[in-house]
């Protein structure tokens, strides 16, 4: 189940937000706009997109390249996000919704009076109409 | 829907964002900010123009000024990426690739 408020669920449920998400424990690479790149194991992605990767390597533009265990990646730092060759984006995009689907919510099933009798005359009168189901509508 | 006969699906262009389904699975060009530019096929977009290329083309354009002359020289770095998921905030315009090879 995905975890957020409710902007978040909504960003995860219709943006590509889910795309993000389903790289999860996935190597990635991901370019920010400073032009730097950070490649590592993408262990966190919220509903802002903001990431999470451990294990990482930062390249800052002049080709250096420092180790963390740990890095996070405000959101708006995000340019591109390489997406391993690897993955199928529709089946990961199915697969990850598919995996935090909500239960579907309990509805009352009894009705109404009101409505149980509008019914009852809806199917007296279908009846009163005598049609043979059997007969091929002419 | 299609009483012709024909299964073809109904496109309607109500909004903008129409246009660009138009153009999924297409070649697209697509503007960034920073002087950068994308080709690639569009396989997914969504309402903040995110989106998904494959085949993309990086095109980086960056300006120097010649010490001698003082002209200005424009230099293109190209690169490829296989498949290529796009922020939104970074997009100015998509478009059809009217400049391919440029």
């Amino acid at each position: 189940m995905f975890i957020g408020k409710s902007k978040e669920k909504f960003s995860y449920h219709n943006t590509l937000l889910c795309l993000v998400k389903s790289l999860e424990n996935k190597s990635i690479t991901v370019d920010l706009r400073n032009d730097s790149c950070v490649c590592g194991q993408l262990t966190l992605v919220d509903g802002y997109m903001n990431l999470s990767l451990s294990n990482a390597v930062f390249c800052d533009p002049q080709g250096n390249e420092y180790l963390f265990e740990n890095i996070f990646i405000h959101a708006r730092n995000v340019r591109y996000v390489h997406i391993p060759q690897s993955i199928n984006i529709i089946t990961a995009i199915k697969q990850e919704l598919r995996c935090n689907k909500r239960e579907p919510r309990e509805r009352p099933t009894a009705k109404s009076r009101k409505v149980q009798k509008a019914m009852r005359q809806h199917l007296e009168t279908v009846k009163s109409l005598n049609v043979d189901p059997a007969m091929p509508p002419k | 829907m299609a009483d012709d006969g024909e299964n073809v699906a109904v496109m309607t262009v109500k909004e903008p964002l129409d246009l660009i389904r138009l153009s999924l699975d297409e070649r697209i060009y697509v503007k960034m900010r920073n002087e950068r530019e994308l080709r690639g096929r569009l396989h997914a977009y969504d309402q903040h123009l995110n989106m998904v290329l494959g085949d993309a083309e990086e095109t980086i354009t960056t300006v120097e000024i010649d010490e001698e002359t003082y002209e200005e020289v424009y230099r293109s770095t190209k690169r490829n990426i296989p498949m290529l998921f796009v922020r939104g905030d970074g997009v100015i315009l998509v478009s059809p690739p009217v400049r391919v090879g440029a």
